[in-house]
């Protein structure tokens, strides 16, 4: 008899833990399992228990915490309600609020929206407790809380809730919940749970091999493609299903023609989400994956281009403010371009055309000069150095900029047309001298002139003398280059890959983490433009006067809380990338001290 | 030249509403000669203000009693609704609405004139007194916020009322709160952030300019639907920014 129960206990002891393990493994599932594949909209919050605690102790959250909007908040009305909802709820709960937020929120949360066809929408809140025990509890709390009349629904073994409570006079508010494992699901429309229900038992049978499975998100391929897409370190992520829309966005050949593209276009997208992550500040991934086939030619044209990243950045200074590179299909423009001109009133066109053949020595700047253009071009903004005074007393932008397009070095010609340079060079000096011209006539202080220097590598022309500004552009063998001073051109034509921005280790780690191969990128070093602001507070301070039309007071504290606001980041970007099938675009700003930990304290890109 | 723009419009329209004073003046009636939006809204205000100077010569006596027996009203079972008492538990009702909507603007409806019942006086007795001595009894601690007398008074005097627990619609007002302060945190953030045009050049700048017909005028297409939300940014991000929040609150 002894024996017996000891061979008990030691297959009891055996069998539970596989029991558990089984029990814990099909729980720890992603809860897109319990979401159909046709779900119109999915929010996914993931890890929330993790990612929290090490956000609220990032760099990033010690300066939201610092702004002064967010200080006098905390100390407002809003923030004391905060206070009395935590209250209120850990009275319920009878747990610190942090502590039930972990356990009901903490492992994964997802809200599934789904179109119901007639232009409203379903939604069911899924959320994964910590344990079964935490999760009967925290529904214990809310029912003392609320005194529902709870009904059971279902047949057995699909077992849901059906509660209702009194909210407004006359007014009940009914939910529908079910309990599976420690995942619980709530929604104020039955059909839902039903089908969360259903697809939890689908999701069981499919892992004893069953072949019932087939329909939940999780195993839809296009979700995974999505899914697949984001980073690593992803907190939270929406995917939009455009299949569940489409009747928001009809088509037909009766539409007018702006929604024509529109619909086709939307219907060309497979899915879209998009992710967030806070590891490093702030950072947005949004990714469209779209049907590649059929698209037209100058789109794949685009594509092919727009591949690789901007060459744009091994030429722009690490003091450069704010940094655009970019790659372009110069002969995707120019068909663009000949659509648009067909379609206008050819008159216009025309002598636009005419006068610009007069100046380019007979080339067209449509069909001649754009196909020799990019792909990579770019355009920076530096903080001006020479003096921010003009004549008339005024005060110049303090940043000055260039704008650089990429040549093609093949400049042979047929017989009997121009080089592409010398059109170019006529046209261009041509407009310089008029410009002079211009001014020259309209002032009487010491006349504007053209000036010219040549360098090994190509010939720098500027204006003198209009009032503090010098518009200069050169022509070099592989680039074309307008800039507010002669000085900025030189510095593009002397710059040192080793030097630029593109070398620094800061952007080399965001290049890899943040946006890889983005062939279109727009970098701001916010944490020099805020110094900037600080340096040039009367200019901007006039600005914000202007551009609001507010009294000065208005316009200070505008320019306050702007300046503040830039003191949240150290960088901020744009990036682009295009393949044939998606488009994935990242918006994000983040701290240096989170970005490199190899860098801590460095507030920005180090300067040359 | 135009005088004013939509979020102006609609500041001064609120203003007006909120102070209850006649809101017409020749910039209100240009713009809204112009705008179909901003007509709809001044309509809407115009019958308002039909019924403001009524509103005013009623005086509160009906609020404590209209909001008092509404309560009432929500705790009574569902069955009871269904005999007896239904006349006045609609009555109740309605009066609880009009009370509230026309403070928000939406189409008001007649005020209720069936409720002066013994019902009713009873229950203002019972409140007046038990707000009387409720001081005496229950301390109010600082930086706690008060029950509204209202749900405070259970109707437990009520034989075959169900008492209803008080966190049940503090649970809601919990939520609210959470909601409503983060909102205003977003709303802070976006404002501080869109006033960072400051740093774009003038000439890209928005400026308060007018703008052509309003999508809605000709609004026929689904493109016009969708461009419609956002108009207001054309204009300036913060009011665009206080546009969105503002929309986002009624949905």
């Amino acid at each position: 008899m002894r024996c017996r129960i000891v061979w008990v206990c030691i297959l009891t002891d055996l069998f539970l833990p596989c029991v558990a393990a089984a029990q814990t493994s099909a729980d720890s599932r992603p809860l897109t399992r319990l979401v159909t594949a046709d779900v119109g909209l999915c929010v996914e919050v993931s890890q929330f228990a993790k990612t929290w605690p090490a956000f609220a102790q990032s760099d990033f959250f010690k300066r939201f915490e610092r702004l002064s909007f967010y200080q006098k908040w905390k100390a407002g009305r809003e923030f004391r309600k905060l206070l009395r909802t935590r209250a209120g709820i850990e009275a319920i709960t009878g747990k610190p609020f942090a502590r039930f937020a972990d356990e009901i929120f903490g492992d994964e949360v997802v809200v599934a929206i789904y179109a119901d066809g007639r232009g409203g929408a379903q939604g069911v809140l899924l959320t994964r407790a910590t344990s079964v025990d935490v999760l009967n509890a925290a529904i214990e709390s809310w029912d003392r809380a609320e005194q529902p009349v709870t009904s059971p629904r279902g047949e057995s073994g699909r077992r849901f809730f059906r509660r209702v409570v009194g909210r407004k006079p006359g007014k009940t508010e009914t939910l529908y919940y079910a309990r599976l494992g420690r995942t619980l699901a709530v929604s104020d429309h039955e059909a839902m749970i039903r089908r969360v229900i259903d697809l939890d038992r689908a999701s069981s049978s499919a892992r004893r091999g069953d072949d019932s499975s087939g329909k939940s998100l999780l195993e839809s391929a296009v979700y995974q493609r999505a899914a697949g897409s984001l980073p690593a370190k992803t907190v939270a992520s929406v995917y939009l299903n455009p299949r569940a829309w489409d009747d928001l966005f009809p088509g037909g050949s009766q539409r007018p023609g702006a929604e024509q593209v529109l619909a086709a276009l939307w219907r060309r997208c497979r899915s879209m989400i998009v992710s967030l992550r806070l590891d490093q500040g702030v950072v947005f991934d949004a990714v469209v994956d779209y049907d590649g086939t059929g698209v037209p030619e100058e789109w794949t044209r685009f594509v092919r281009q727009s591949a690789g990243s901007p060459m744009f950045f091994r030429k722009v200074p690490r003091r450069a403010l704010l940094a655009f590179g970019g790659r372009f299909s110069p002969t995707s423009l120019q068909k663009m371009i000949n659509r648009e001109i067909a379609a206008s009133p050819r008159s216009r066109w025309d002598s636009i055309r005419q006068v610009s053949r007069g100046l380019l020595l007979g080339l067209d700047v449509v069909d001649d000069v754009l196909p020799k253009l990019g792909p990579n071009w770019g355009i920076y903004l530096v903080p001006r150095t020479q003096g921010t005074k003009s004549k008339a007393g005024t005060g110049l932008p303090p940043v000055n900029g260039l704008l650089a397009i990429e040549l093609a070095a093949d400049d042979s010609t047929t017989p009997g047309r121009p080089a592409l340079r010398a059109a170019l060079e006529n046209g261009l000096n041509t407009g310089l001298n008029i410009l002079a011209a211009m001014h020259n006539s309209q002032s009487s202080g010491p006349p504007a002139i053209v000036r010219t220097r040549r360098r090994k590598s190509g010939v720098v022309h500027w204006i003198e003398g209009i009032d503090g500004y010098l518009p200069a552009y050169a022509l070099t063998p592989t680039h074309l280059i307008f800039a507010g001073s002669p000085q900025l051109v030189d510095e593009f034509l002397d710059a040192d890959p080793r030097t630029a921005v593109v070398s620094s280790p800061e952007y080399a780690h965001l290049s890899q983490t943040c946006f890889p191969g983005a062939g279109q990128l727009l970098l701001i070093q916010v944490a020099a433009l805020h110094e900037l602001a600080r340096e040039h507070a009367d200019f901007f301070l006039r600005k914000a006067a202007t551009s609001a039309k507010a009294p000065t007071r208005r316009a200070r504290e505008r320019f306050q809380n702007a300046r503040e606001f830039l003191t949240l980041f150290d960088v901020a970007f744009i990036a682009a990338r295009i393949t044939d099938d998606r488009v994935r675009l990242v918006i994000g700003g983040v701290t240096q001290h989170e970005a490199t930990g190899s860098h801590r304290g460095t507030k920005r890109l180090p300067a040359n | 030249m135009p005088t004013i723009n939509c979020t102006e419009f609609e500041r001064v329209l609120k203003e007006s509403v909120e102070q209850r004073v006649p809101a017409d003046s020749p910039g209100l009636r240009e713009h809204a000669d112009r705008c179909l939006n901003c007509r709809t809204q001044w309509e809407r205000y115009a019958v308002l203000e039909r019924v403001i100077p009524l509103w005013k010569s009623r005086g509160t006596e009906f609020d404590l009693t209209g909001v008092v027996l509404s309560r009432f009203a929500a705790d009574l079972p569902a069955d009871a609704m269904h005999t007896s008492q239904r006349p006045l538990a609609g009555d109740l009702r309605a009066g609880h609405r009009v009370d509230r909507e026309s403070s928000i603007g939406v189409p008001v409806r007649p005020r209720p004139s069936s409720r002066k019942g013994g019902a009713a006086v009873l229950a203002v007795v019972v409140v007046v007194l038990f707000l009387a001595i409720r001081p005496l009894f229950v301390p109010m601690q600082p930086g706690v916020q008060r029950q509204p007398a209202v749900a405070v008074v259970q109707p437990r005097q009520l034989k075959g009322v169900t008492p209803r627990v008080p966190e049940s619609a503090g649970l809601t007002e919990l939520f609210r709160n959470a909601g409503s302060a983060y909102s205003d945190l977003a709303r802070e953030a976006a404002n501080a952030a869109g006033d960072a045009v400051v740093f774009v050049p003038s000439t890209v700048a928005t400026q308060p300019e007018s703008r052509p017909a309003s999508a809605s005028q000709k609004g026929s297409t689904w493109a016009e639907e969708w461009q419609r939300p956002f108009e207001p940014i054309g204009h300036d991000v913060s009011d665009a920014i206080d546009f969105l929040f503002d929309k986002m609150k009624t949905l």
